[in-house]
């Protein structure tokens, strides 16, 4: 249990790594660092923390991964991470070793990382992954994948990268969340669950090229996923697409998407006190494969076409407020007259970062 | 796929849910039930929603619960439960099957549940509880032996036992985020797990400590709570590997105390802590303690010399 200093006592990182004993801190000093570090499976507990605001790692777009984790409990904290090729920190089990786990990833600044993600998780378990800005990177800003679980996504900034926002990839990628993070411009999917039993909670999801939040299934996912309080704004697809059964969308601000708002083409899931607005191919469609779906209590308005598109019977609608439907004259099962009264408590469990994609 | 009032279509909840079928919705009017309402597992999907606030079931303190759900995805939400036994709502798998998955509870209200505690969810997978109430129980306001349970923006408080409790080794995968848990006579967060994400909590005033990491073999993560006025630890660590970050800890007897190894106490406000902002004993060994903010305590008192500290503001060198 020590503290070493770069490059007071090491002159690289790597150096350091290589001489430290588990549960040592190296704290970094201002600099650039033309380095790939690897943190072997011996290595338990070390932190490696940046001191200083400018303490960055350049692969000069040679070198393949900036901090490249297979031992447990590490922590990388405060590094400007710049023009690595396939990944800007990447956790992975060492072979034979099932899961990694209690990786800390916080408040680093990830940029053009060329052809590959911003933070990839390979079988990991119980990451925390805080307060990183990654921005410009190839692929996907978070890439959670392999048998990878309890993945704690929290108050990221993921702006501009070329393909999702968040993907989990496996349908083992489960019991993690996404929260509080502001989603913006990538050139996938704002968050890609293709596992489920994931919370999406009180995101900022906005201008992504493709959905908002797709629950997709290319991998026979269970679903059971959350989505939960979440401002989805002006995405050019869908704003939620569920493509998995038993998904429960609640409490969101789904506004201004190019596609539809809440596009249901599976099974008995709940979409429930959701303000639906102005969104460019209807509110909210149930397709014809859409069965035993619940909408209730959702404030649906200015959609065009429809605000309820509601293609297969076979699904419910409890007390919604809207205007237009197809077929026409849809009204809601029970004789009770919509009411127009705000979902509750929408306001006061949203993020506190996600105000600026509101509508009005 | 249907919907259903009550009373109208059938004169009771447990009426209701022994005719109708998977999927179906049951709509509860204001009125006060004596129930227990027992969901099956041959009846996955039903969703039992209050029609207004004052929908309450009340067990007359005779009756064990008033909700026990047996089958996947079902939904409660809006009721008011009082005077049960043994839970307020129960969600478990029943026998011969793993996991009961993907229950629903939300903007319930739950007050003296006695001896029992407010919400059990046992053997359970990808649930939701949110905007619940939970008050006054005998036991723990919420109970989980149970993976991917999300604990979110709940009120927990006068409970007589802890605030929420993660009851065993493999209770993984949940997070509590944006709840109040306060002035339970127990702990706040019991966690005997690791591997489980408190985020954003407020913390206050429970008997004995704020969080709790007892047992289990993961890190946890608690990070950006605020954690203050507890009758002892604001929180006590036990086990290793844990991450404590972005929390706002003030008031509690100890504001930190670590017994484990391994843990990193990173960038925290604490201040008014009656003996010590940070205690690590006599055991632990290879903890972190790096650019926390101390103030009006005792900053940190080291037993084992074995821990590092880097960078503390309000430490005096």
């Amino acid at each position: 249990m020590a503290v070493f200093c770069i490059p007071g006592n090491f002159p690289t990182i790597n150096e350091a790594v290589s001489s430290v004993a588990p549960g040592d801190t190296i704290l970094v000093g201002n600099g650039v660092y033309s380095e790939a570090v690897a943190i072997p499976e011996a290595k338990t507990g070390i932190r490696i923390i940046a001191d200083g605001e400018q303490v960055i790692l350049d692969g000069n777009s040679l070198l393949e991964i900036a901090f490249n984790i297979m031992a447990n409990n590490v922590e990388i904290k405060g590094f400007t991470i710049i023009n690595y090729l396939t990944s800007g920190i990447r956790v992975s089990g060492p072979t034979g070793l099932i899961f990694l786990i209690g990786s800390k990833l916080i408040q680093n600044i990830i940029m053009n990382i060329t052809r590959g993600d911003g933070i990839t998780l390979v079988d990991s378990f119980a990451t925390l992954i805080w307060q990183n800005r990654i921005r410009g990177v190839g692929d996907h800003a978070v890439n959670i994948t392999g048998s990878t679980m309890n993945t704690w996504t929290i108050e990221n900034e993921l702006n501009g990268n070329g393909a999702n926002g968040v993907i989990n990839q496996t349908n083992a990628n489960v019991g993690g969340t996404i929260t509080r993070n502001r989603i913006l411009a990538n050139s996938g999917s704002g968050v890609q669950d293709n596992a489920g039993s994931n919370l999406i909670f009180a995101n900022l999801i906005t201008g992504n090229k493709l959905d908002g939040v797709d629950e997709a299934s290319p991998t026979a996912a269970a679903g059971f996923g959350g989505i939960v309080a979440n401002c989805i704004t002006g995405n050019r697809r869908d704003g939620v697409r569920l493509d998995q059964d038993r998904t429960v969308v609640t409490g969101n601000r789904v506004l201004n998407n190019l596609g539809t708002g809440v596009l249901i083409d599976t099974n008995l899931n709940v979409v429930q006190q959701n303000v639906i607005t102005a969104n460019m191919n209807n509110g909210i469609t149930l397709t014809p494969d859409a069965q035993g779906n619940l909408a209730v209590r959702n404030i649906i308005t200015r959609n065009t076409p429809f605000d309820i598109d509601r293609e297969n019977p076979q699904n419910d609608l409890v007390e919604n407020c809207f205007q237009t439907s197809n077929p026409s004259g849809l009204y809601t099962s029970v004789p009770a007259p919509p009411v127009c009264s705000p979902p509750q408590n929408t306001e006061e469990t949203f993020s506190k970062d996600a105000t600026d994609g509101r509508d009005g | 796929m249907a919907v259903f009032r009550v009373p109208q279509d059938f004169g009771s909840i447990v009426q209701a849910v022994a005719a109708v079928q998977s999927g179906d919705t049951i709509l509860v009017c204001p009125g006060v039930y004596h129930q227990t309402v027992i969901i099956p597992n041959d009846k996955p999907g039903i969703r039992i929603i209050a029609d207004s606030d004052r929908v309450i079931l009340d067990g007359l303190s005779r009756m064990a619960a008033a909700f026990l759900i047996q089958g996947n995805n079902t939904e409660i939400k809006g009721f008011t439960i009082q005077n049960y036994l043994v839970a307020g709502i129960r969600a478990s798998a029943p026998s011969g099957v793993i996991f009961l998955s993907g229950t629903k509870l939300i903007h319930n209200r739950i007050i003296n549940i006695s001896p029992g505690a407010g919400i059990e969810v046992l053997g359970t997978f990808a649930t939701l509880i949110w905007q619940n109430q939970v008050s006054g129980c005998g036991a723990n306001g919420i109970n989980l032996q149970a993976r991917d349970t999300w604990v979110v923006a709940n009120q927990i408080d006068t409970n007589h036992g802890n605030g929420i409790a993660a009851l065993t080794q493999t209770t993984v995968g949940n997070m509590m985020i944006d709840n109040r848990v306060t002035d339970n006579g127990m702990n706040g967060i019991a966690d005997s797990a690791g591997f489980n994400l408190i985020y954003d909590n407020l913390i206050s005033g429970n008997g004995i400590h704020g969080v709790h990491e007892l047992s289990g073999q993961g890190p946890a993560g608690l990070v950006g709570n605020v954690i203050s006025n507890n009758h002892e630890s604001g929180i006590q660590l036990d086990t290793m590997g844990h991450m404590v970050t972005g929390n706002t800890i003030s008031g509690n007897l100890s504001g930190i105390r670590i017994e484990g190894d391994f843990n990193t106490i990173e960038s925290n406000r604490i201040f008014g802590n009656r003996v010590s902002g940070i205690t690590i004993g006599a055991t632990a060994s290879n903890n972190l303690v790096i650019r926390n903010q101390f103030n009006q305590n005792l900053p940190i008192e080291r037993i084992n010399p074995r821990n590092d500290l880097i960078e503390n503001c309000g430490v005096p060198c």
